[in-house]
């Protein structure tokens, strides 16, 4: 599926998969993409059906009849976009935020660069990608951190790594999309993230978080 | 951009066209500072909230298959938000449905929008200390054990293959307040 040309800056939206193999699983973290476990059946919770119940240009969502361990079966829903990429991009002892308008939350939000991972797209690359699109910076190095799924229903994971080695250069804003890089010094990070005033900030949490937990900014 | 967070991007049109019963989807046609217009689309459901509970040098986690993603999962307990609620209560209450645990305490640790990119969905995360026990009382789809984890393996265990962000996020913002 491939989804609107400006939706680049939104983790979940849909990607052009033109320039990937969608089916490969290369550059994936065992267990993600490809290998994700919902692509596979699980002989103790039998799935009699799934459906697709409803189309968007962001995302696909659905529904499967599950067998309970009791025999019953019962409809479970999900919501499958495409996995998200994070990156905690560290520049002369500064973490790099960004900041943007976010219809869906009609709210001004301060996260980590994020964007969606492209069909096929190795999500280390979609991570490149993302933060020079957003931020105009260029790594040297990108260093794999975690890569989780958001909730227990919802089909998608978010790739996380820290950036080293940024060079500054011109962002790649698609039309409509303003985003902002505001720098803040890594031992204010957290509580920057923290300070929730009316603004968003839930892919900056985990990721400060765990990248402050191995020492990494 | 404004960097006034009262600034609102115009919405011409809202509209819900999906419905389960436990989430709404839908979109919302906004006019963009440019003057373009565009469908903003989002998956609407209840607060969450995870427990960090603490019992002595261990927390207390839950073993159950998530269907949604076909995973066996080992987490913090979590739940929904009920009307009226606010994330404590309802992280003591979930936690002694889930796990039998009856709290003395529990605290907010942080509230934030989640999946920002699909969502309209909010979690809380408390952390629950003074722990009793009592009786389990699941609902008909729960399906799980309580298990217990030394908190200096709590982060290992969390980042384990199916790692989640609550439970990964509940722990490193407790240590991060000091309370593991």
């Amino acid at each position: 599926m491939t989804g609107p040309a400006d939706e680049g800056e939104d983790e979940g939206a849909a990607a052009d998969s033109e320039d990937h193999d969608a089916a490969s699983n290369e550059g994936y973290p065992p267990g993600t993409g490809p290998g994700a476990p919902w692509t596979t059946d699980d002989p103790a919770w039998p799935v009699h059906e799934t459906a697709v119940t409803w189309e968007t240009p962001f995302f696909t969502a659905g529904r499967d009849v599950v067998e309970r361990p009791s025999g019953e079966r019962a409809d479970y829903y999900w919501l499958d976009p495409a996995d998200a990429a994070t990156i905690v991009a560290v520049d002369d002892g500064d973490v790099l935020f960004v900041e943007q308008y976010r219809p869906r939350h009609k709210t001004t939000t301060l996260e980590l660069p994020t964007g969606g991972v492209d069909a096929g797209e190795p999500p280390r690359e979609a991570a490149r990608r993302e933060l020079r699109e957003e931020t105009g910076y260029s790594a040297d190095s990108l260093t794999h951190l975690e890569s989780y799924v958001p909730s227990g229903w919802l089909r998608y994971h978010r790739h996380v790594f820290v950036a080293d080695g940024l060079t500054p250069g011109e962002t790649a804003m698609d039309d409509g999309e303003a985003i902002e890089t505001v720098r803040v010094p890594a031992a204010d990070a957290l509580s920057r993230a923290r300070a929730t005033d009316g603004e968003v900030m839930e892919n900056a949490l985990t990721p400060l978080l765990l990248a402050q937990a191995e020492g990494r900014c | 951009m404004s960097r006034d967070p009262t600034h609102e991007w115009p919405v011409i049109d809202s509209v819900a066209e999906y419905e389960t019963g436990w989430y709404t989807g839908g979109y919302d046609r906004v006019r963009q500072p440019d003057g373009s217009e565009k469908d903003y689309y989002w998956a609407e459901l209840p607060d969450a909230v995870v427990v960090v509970a603490r019992t002595g040098d261990e927390l207390v986690f839950v073993d159950q298959y998530r269907p949604t993603i076909r995973q066996q999962c080992l987490e913090l307990p979590a739940g929904i938000v009920e009307d009226g609620e606010s994330y404590t209560t309802a992280g003591a209450r979930e936690l002694r449905e889930e796990t039998g645990f009856e709290p003395s305490g529990v605290s907010l640790l942080e509230s934030f929008d989640c999946s920002t990119g699909v969502l309209r969905h909010r979690r809380g995360i408390v952390f629950a200390e003074g722990l009793t026990p009592t009786e389990q009382d699941l609902d008909d789809n729960e399906f799980l054990s309580v298990t217990t984890v030394p908190i200096e393996d709590a982060l290992d265990v969390a980042r384990r293959e199916p790692a989640n962000d609550a439970t990964i996020e509940g722990i490193l913002l407790a240590q991060a307040e000091d309370l593991l």
